[in-house]
């Protein structure tokens, strides 16, 4: 089974200080998996200070890091919950502080090839009810049941 | 009439830009636009450079660069907020009546 998700790579309710630190939490899982070289923290976090990725949803913050496809060796996501909340700016603003608890962290290879499953996860962004359910899950079991629940588990 | 070219950018060319690219052309060619128009996704950095040469800059990302054309900020698309008026601002500016 092939799809965006197969390298398993998910941290639930962590704790971090910063935004620099959930970063790197979950780009060394990715990278320690294969699917990102070793630049890919340091693309991820220049990505972040020059054009922000979070996103403002109806009950919760979350992020979108990603960066270019240069860091990248094959296309997955990896998820990524927080107990405490850390400080993001909002996509589409220079300045504007947002309290992100789930970070969606993109290694995309190519353009195009992922638009179906980004189209489907920006819906799952403005489904409430699917992303507390994101929020609550503590197990990679579960988490993969909501991906297909959400219908992202798209082949790859 | 000549096609009206538009180019889409975000920060990395290949996540946001793509979504917002779907959206806007399902738009353009939903009011009757189809074949008028062309789309190039690209990098922020490299508006500076391409922009010249477009109509219409649309930007899922803060403006802070240069661009040599009209731009509209439309992270809106992305999370489908204020769609219409995001796509009303692009149709005047393009001329599409």
């Amino acid at each position: 089974m092939s799809d965006m998700f197969d390298a398993k790579i998910a941290l639930f309710h962590q704790h971090a200080a910063s935004k620099e630190e959930a970063l790197k939490l979950l780009a060394d899982e990715v990278i320690k998996s294969g699917v990102a070289k070793d630049t890919f923290y340091d693309g991820i976090i220049t990505r972040e200070k020059n054009f922000a990725t979070g996103l403002s949803l109806n009950n919760m913050c979350v992020a979108i890091p990603h960066t270019d496809p240069e860091h990248v060796n094959r296309t997955q996501v990896a998820f990524m919950s927080l107990d405490e909340p850390v400080d993001f700016i909002e996509m589409g603003t220079d300045d504007k502080v947002i309290p992100v608890t789930m970070m969606f962290m993109l290694a995309l290879k190519e353009a195009h090839q992922q638009l179906d499953m980004l189209m489907k996860l920006m819906d799952v962004f403005q489904n409430d009810e699917l992303m507390e359910k994101f929020k609550a899950v503590d197990n990679y079991e579960d988490y993969y049941k909501l991906i297909e629940e959400a219908q992202l588990n798209i082949e790859g | 009439m000549a096609i009206k070219k538009i180019l889409l950018c975000c920060g990395t060319g290949v996540a946001t830009s793509t979504v917002a690219n779907r959206k806007l052309c399902e738009e353009l060619d939903r009011r009757g636009f189809k074949g008028q128009y062309m789309v190039s996704q690209c990098k922020a950095v490299e508006v500076p450079s391409k922009s010249p040469n477009f109509d219409i800059c649309v930007s899922t990302i803060a403006n802070s660069y240069k661009c040599e054309c009209p731009m509209v900020i439309a992270t809106g698309l992305i999370l489908n907020r204020g769609t219409q008026e995001i796509f009303d601002k692009i149709c005047e500016i393009l001329e599409f009546k």
